[in-house]
C-alpha cells in the first residue's frame, strides 16, 4: 500500500532565486504509451501443491518492458553499488515490516527478510521460505512447511517459533492502523508450532487473499533474538531478517544503506537470482527533487530512479546510455475519494455531479503525458479478477452536461460569478491532498467549470492523514492511499470501503455493515467466476453511491543507466520493482 | 504659558515637514538615479498589478490543454504553462499577490515593531528589559526560517503567510524604533514639551514619532523586497498561495519541474520576482539618501 505520486513530487527548500537557466533541451514530444503489463492471467490464489520440491524450476521471468534488449545476455558480475534514488519520502524510518509506513523504508524493507510464500501474479503463491503448505477444508487454517537452512543476520535459525513469533508481534493492538496489523488483527486466531520446521496458522474466515496477503513485506519474518535484544523501537531501525541484504546504515530523510548478505541461498527458485545478491552494497537515495533525480542519474551519481519526469522519458528511451522501465501496478485506480461524512458531498447528487464533470482524457494527456491509461473502473489493471470498466463508464460517461443538469435539479443555482449556491451557501469543496501532483489543480478547473470552487489544500504526509482522520475534506487523490499491489485479486476492495477503515485507508468514511459483509462473503468465494461477479457487485455499489472518482490507471515510470542489468519488474510489491536479480556492470 | 508651549509643540511637529522641505526632499529624490528607477519601476508594478486584466486578453486560470507547453509566441509573448495557461497573464496577476505580500507583512511588523520599539525606548526600565529579551530572541533566528515555522504551524494560505512574514519582521523595527528614541528622548524638545506637561503619549506620538520614522520608511521600503523574496520562497516550497491563484513563487515551484522542456515557465516568473525586489531596494536606496540625516549633512 503505498502512495503513488503523479508529475511532480514534494518540493524542498531550494534557493529558487537562483534561477537555473538551464540550456533549453527541450525534449521531443511525449509519445502514447504503451502497456508494458504482464500478459493476464488472473487465476485462483491458488495452493501449491505439497510436495516439498514444488519450487517451479521452470519459471521463466523475463522482464517486459527494459527498454533495450541485449542480444547476447552478459554473465551477472558481483560487486558495485546499486544506488536507487527514491521519489518520496516514507512517512517513518521504520524498517521493522509490522510497523514500516511503505515507500521508500518499504523498499528496504523487500530486501531485508523473506516472507513464508513469494507470489506470481499468474501462478499465484510459489514456496519461498514456506516449501509447502497445507490448508484445511474450512479454509481457516493454513500449515506450513519451512526451510531448515535459513538462518538469520545475527546467526539465529529461522523456524517455527520465529514465524510464531513474528506473526504475534503483529497483531499486537497497540499497531493498529499499520498495514500487517490492519490486515492479520481482523482474522488472526493463533498460531501452533507443530516442530521446528511446521508451524500452523489459524484464521477466522476462509480468505481467498490470506497467501497474496503473507507473500508481502510487511509480513517479513524479524529475527526474535534481535526483537528480545533490542527492544521494539531500537529494532525498527536497526533491523535483522533473513533476506539478501543486511542492514548498515540509516541516515534519516537522506539514505539507508545495505550490504550483501553472502551466506544467503534461499531465494525463490523463480528468482532470476535465488543466491546471494550482486551488488555488495545497496543504497537507498531520498530525492525528492523530480529534476534532481534525473540530474543524478544522468552524472552517475546514482544508478536507478523512480518516477522519471514524464517529459524526459521519450529522451531517455532513444538514449542508449539508460533504460526505462514501465509497469501499471495492480491495484485501486489513481482516484479521487469524495468523502459522504460531510457537506456538500454528503450529498449524493453533488458527488454524482462531480463524477460526471471530471475529464479524465484531458488529465492524462496533460499531467500523465499520455503514459497512464483514463479509466472508469475502480481497479486498476484490466488483468484484475472481477475488472469491468463498463460499470463506471455506464454511469457516469464524462459529460459536463448532465453535471449541470443534476447540479440544477438538486438545487444548486448557479450564480452570475459562475458558482452555485443553495440559498447563500456557496457550492464549495475541500481538496486536502499530500502531493504536489498536478492532478488536483485540473481537477479544481474542471470542477469550476460546472460552478464548484474547490479549494485546495496540500500538506506533509502527516498533516494530510491526520485532516483525512478528521473528515476535513470533501475530496482527496490517490485511492485513499492504496495502489501497487500486484494481487491480481479485486479483495483490495475491502482495503478501502470498509468500516473498520474509516479514518486510515476509507477516506470516502463510507460504512455500512452489511456491505461489509459483503465484501467478507465475496473475498471467501474459491470459484474464480462466482468471485469476479461478487466483485463486480461490489464496484456497482461503490460507484452508484459515487464514493470513488477513477481517474487513470497509473503507470510508474523507472530509469536506471545501461549498466544495471537483471531487474525483474515481476514483482508482488507492485509499485515496488524487484531488484533481487540485479546487478551492475563493471 | 500653556498656549506658548502649544506653539512650541506644534512648531515642532510643523517644522519636521513644511511643504517647501517636501519639494526640496522630493528634489532630492529626484537627484538619485536609484531613486528614480526604482520608483518609476514601482509604479509600473502597482499599475499592472492594478490593471492586469486590461493588459492580458488571457485568463489566468482556465486550462487550455490544447496549447500546453507552447514557446514564447506573438499570441503568448511569456509562452503557455503545462495547462496551456498564458505566462505573461499569469505574471501579470501574480503582481497582485505579490505586491500584497510585500506591502502587507511590512505595514503589520512596522507597526507593531515601531509601538514595542518606542515603548522600550522611552520608558526604558523593566518593560525595555522585558520587550528586548524577546526582541533577542526573535532576533537569534534568521527571519525566513522564523516565518517558515510561522506558517508550518499556522497552515498554507496568504493570510497566514503574510502574518508569518510580518512577525518575523517585527524585531528589526523594533530595534530601529528603539535605538532611535533613545536619542530623540534626550534631545531638547522632548524636554520642552515633557516640561510643559504633555502627556506621555503626546510626546511619543506627536514629538517623537515623527522625528524618527525617516529610517524606518528605509528600513520598510527595503523590507517590502525581502517580504516580496520570503513570501515567494514559501510559496516556492508549498506554504504559501493556494492554487489555481497565480503567484510567482508557486509558478517557479511547478515550471522547475519543466525547465528543460519549457524554460519559459519558470524564466518569467523568475525575472518578475528579482525585477520586484530590484524596485524596491533602488526605492529603498534613494529614499535613503534622501532621508538619511546623515547624508542630508
Amino acid at each position: 500500500m503505498t502512495k503513488i505520486r503523479s508529475g511532480a513530487t514534494r518540493s524542498t527548500p531550494f534557493f529558487f532565486f537562483l534561477l537555473l537557466i538551464a540550456g533549453a533541451a527541450a525534449c521531443s514530444a511525449p509519445q502514447a504509451a504503451s502497456t508494458p503489463q504482464p500478459p493476464p492471467a488472473p487465476t485462483t490464489v491458488s495452493v501449491a501443491p505439497t510436495s516439498a520440491s514444488a519450487a517451479p524450476t521452470s519459471a521463466s521471468v523475463a522482464p517486459t518492458a527494459a527498454a533495450t534488449a541485449t542480444s547476447a545476455q552478459p554473465k551477472p558480475a558481483s560487486g558495485g553499488t546499486l544506488i536507487y534514488a527514491n521519489s518520496q519520502k516514507a512517512r517513518s524510518d521504520s524498517m521493522d515490516p509490522a510497523t514500516q509506513s511503505g515507500l521508500p523504508a518499504g523498499q528496504a524493507v523487500w530486501l531485508l527478510y523473506n516472507q513464508l510464500v513469494y507470489f506470481d501474479p499468474q501462478k499465484g503463491a510459489m514456496p519461498q521460505l514456506a516449501t509447502s503448505w497445507e490448508v484445511s477444508p474450512d479454509g481457516k487454517s493454513y500449515t506450513f512447511r519451512l526451510r531448515t537452512d535459513v538462518k538469520f543476520h545475527d546467526g539465529t535459525p529461522l523456524d517455527a517459533a520465529a514465524v510464531k513469533f513474528s506473526l504475534e508481534r503483529t497483531v499486537r493492538p497497540e499497531l493498529k492502523g499499520q498495514q500487517a496489523a490492519n490486515y492479520l488483527q481482523a482474522i488472526y486466531v493463533s498460531t501452533d508450532v507443530l516442530d521446528a520446521s511446521t508451524v500452523r496458522v489459524n484464521i477466522k474466515n476462509s480468505s481467498t487473499a490470506f497467501l497474496y496477503q503473507m507473500s508481502r513485506q510487511i509480513f517479513g519474518i524479524v529475527s526474535p533474538t534481535a526483537v528480545n535484544q533490542l527492544g521494539d523501537a531500537k529494532f525498527a531501525l536497526n533491523p535483522v531478517g533473513s533476506g539478501p541484504y543486511k542492514f548498515k546504515e540509516l541516515v534519516s530523510g537522506d539514505h539507508v544503506t545495505l550490504v550483501r548478505n553472502p551466506d544467503y541461498k534461499w531465494g525463490p527458485a523463480a528468482f532470476i537470482n535465488s543466491g546471494p545478491a550482486y551488488p555488495d552494497q545497496f543504497i537507498f537515495r531520498y530525492l525528492p527533487e523530480i529534476t534532481t533525480r534525473l540530474a543524478a542519474l544522468q552524472t552517475g551519481e546514482v544508478n536507478f530512479i523512480e518516477d522519471v519526469p514524464l517529459q524526459d522519458v521519450a529522451g531517455l528511451e532513444k538514449d542508449p546510455r539508460f533504460k526505462i522501465y514501465k509497469k501499471a501496478p495492480a491495484g485501486l485506480s489513481e482516484a479521487i475519494q469524495l468523502n459522504i461524512k460531510k457537506a456538500p458531498t454528503s450529498e449524493l447528487a453533488v458527488r454524482q455531479a462531480i463524477e460526471f464533470a471530471i475529464n479524465k482524457e484531458q488529465i492524462n494527456k496533460a499531467v500523465f503525458f499520455g503514459y497512464s491509461t483514463p479509466t472508469y473502473s475502480l481497479l486498476g489493471s484490466p488483468d484484475m479478477l472481477g475488472y469491468d470498466a463498463s460499470i463506471g463508464e455506464s454511469l457516469y460517461k464524462f459529460d459536463q452536461a448532465q453535471a449541470r443538469q443534476i447540479l440544477d435539479k438538486a438545487g444548486w443555482t448557479l450564480g452570475t460569478d459562475g458558482l452555485r449556491r443553495k440559498g447563500d451557501q456557496v457550492l464549495k469543496l475541500q481538496f486536502i491532498t499530500d502531493t504536489t501532483s498536478q492532478v488536483e489543480e485540473l481537477v479544481q478547473a474542471q470542477l469550476r467549470e460546472v460552478g464548484m470552487q474547490v479549494e485546495l489544500t496540500r500538506l506533509d504526509p502527516a498533516g494530510a492523514a491526520t485532516a483525512w482522520k478528521k473528515g476535513e475534506h470533501n475530496l482527496t487523490l490517490g485511492s485513499g492511499g492504496i495502489q501497487g499491489r500486484s494481487n491480481p485479486d479485486a479483495e483490495i476492495i475491502s482495503t478501502a470501503y470498509t468500516c473498520s477503515q474509516v479514518g486510515t485507508f476509507n477516506t470516502s468514511q463510507y460504512c455500512d455493515e452489511a456491505f461489509d459483509k459483503q465484501i467478507l462473503a465475496a473475498v471467501a468465494i474459491q470459484d474464480n467466476a462466482q468471485r469476479a461477479a461478487a466483485y463486480k457487485e461490489l464496484q456497482k455499489a461503490i460507484l452508484s453511491q459515487a464514493l470513488s472518482v477513477p481517474i487513470v490507471q497509473y503507470t510508474k515510470i523507472w530509469a536506471s543507466t545501461s549498466k544495471i542489468q537483471g531487474v525483474n519488474l515481476f514483482d508482488p510489491g507492485g509499485v515496488y520493482i524487484r531488484l533481487n536479480g540485479a546487478w551492475v556492470q563493471p | 504659558m500653556a498656549a506658548e508651549a502649544m506653539a512650541i509643540g506644534r512648531a515642532t511637529q510643523s517644522s519636521y515637514l513644511p511643504r517647501n522641505q517636501i519639494y526640496y526632499l522630493l528634489g532630492r529624490l529626484l537627484r538619485s538615479r536609484n531613486g528614480i528607477v526604482g520608483g518609476l519601476l514601482v509604479l509600473a508594478l502597482a499599475l499592472v498589478a492594478l490593471g492586469a486584466q486590461l493588459l492580458s486578453q488571457y485568463d489566468p486560470i482556465l486550462p487550455d490543454i490544447a496549447a500546453a507547453f507552447s514557446a514564447p509566441s506573438a499570441a503568448h509573448p511569456f509562452g503557455t504553462d503545462n495547462f496551456g495557461r498564458d505566462i505573461l497573464a499569469r505574471v501579470l496577476y501574480g503582481a497582485r499577490v505579490s505586491l500584497l505580500m510585500g506591502a502587507i507583512p511590512i505595514v503589520l511588523a512596522g507597526s507593531i515593531g515601531v509601538l514595542l520599539g518606542l515603548i522600550a525606548g522611552y520608558f526604558r526600565g523593566w518593560l525595555e528589559t522585558a520587550i528586548q529579551a524577546a526582541i533577542d530572541v526573535l532576533l537569534a533566528f534568521p527571519g525566513i526560517l522564523l516565518a517558515l515555522a510561522i506558517v508550518a504551524m499556522l497552515g498554507p494560505g496568504l493570510g497566514n503567510l503574510m502574518i508569518a512574514v510580518g512577525i518575523s519582521w517585527i524585531p528589526s523595527y523594533a530595534r530601529l524604533a528603539r535605538s532611535s528614541v533613545l536619542v530623540a528622548r534626550e534631545l531638547s524638545y522632548v524636554e520642552a514639551a515633557r516640561a510643559i506637561g504633555c502627556s506621555e503619549a503626546r510626546v511619543l506620538l506627536v514629538h517623537i514619532l515623527p522625528n524618527i520614522v525617516a529610517p524606518l520608511i528605509v528600513l520598510a521600503t527595503l523590507g517590502i523586497a525581502q517580504a516580496i523574496l520570503a513570501g515567494s520562497a514559501l510559496s516556492f516550497i508549498g506554504l504559501g498561495i493556494k492554487p489555481p491563484t497565480p503567484e510567482w513563487g508557486t509558478m517557479l515551484s511547478v515550471g522547475r519541474n519543466f525547465v528543460r522542456l519549457a524554460w519559459w515557465m519558470s524564466v518569467f516568473p523568475g525575472l518578475a520576482i528579482t525585477v520586484s525586489v530590484l524596485a524596491f531596494n533602488l526605492l529603498g536606496d534613494g529614499l535613503r539618501d534622501t532621508l538619511d540625516p546623515h547624508s542630508r549633512l
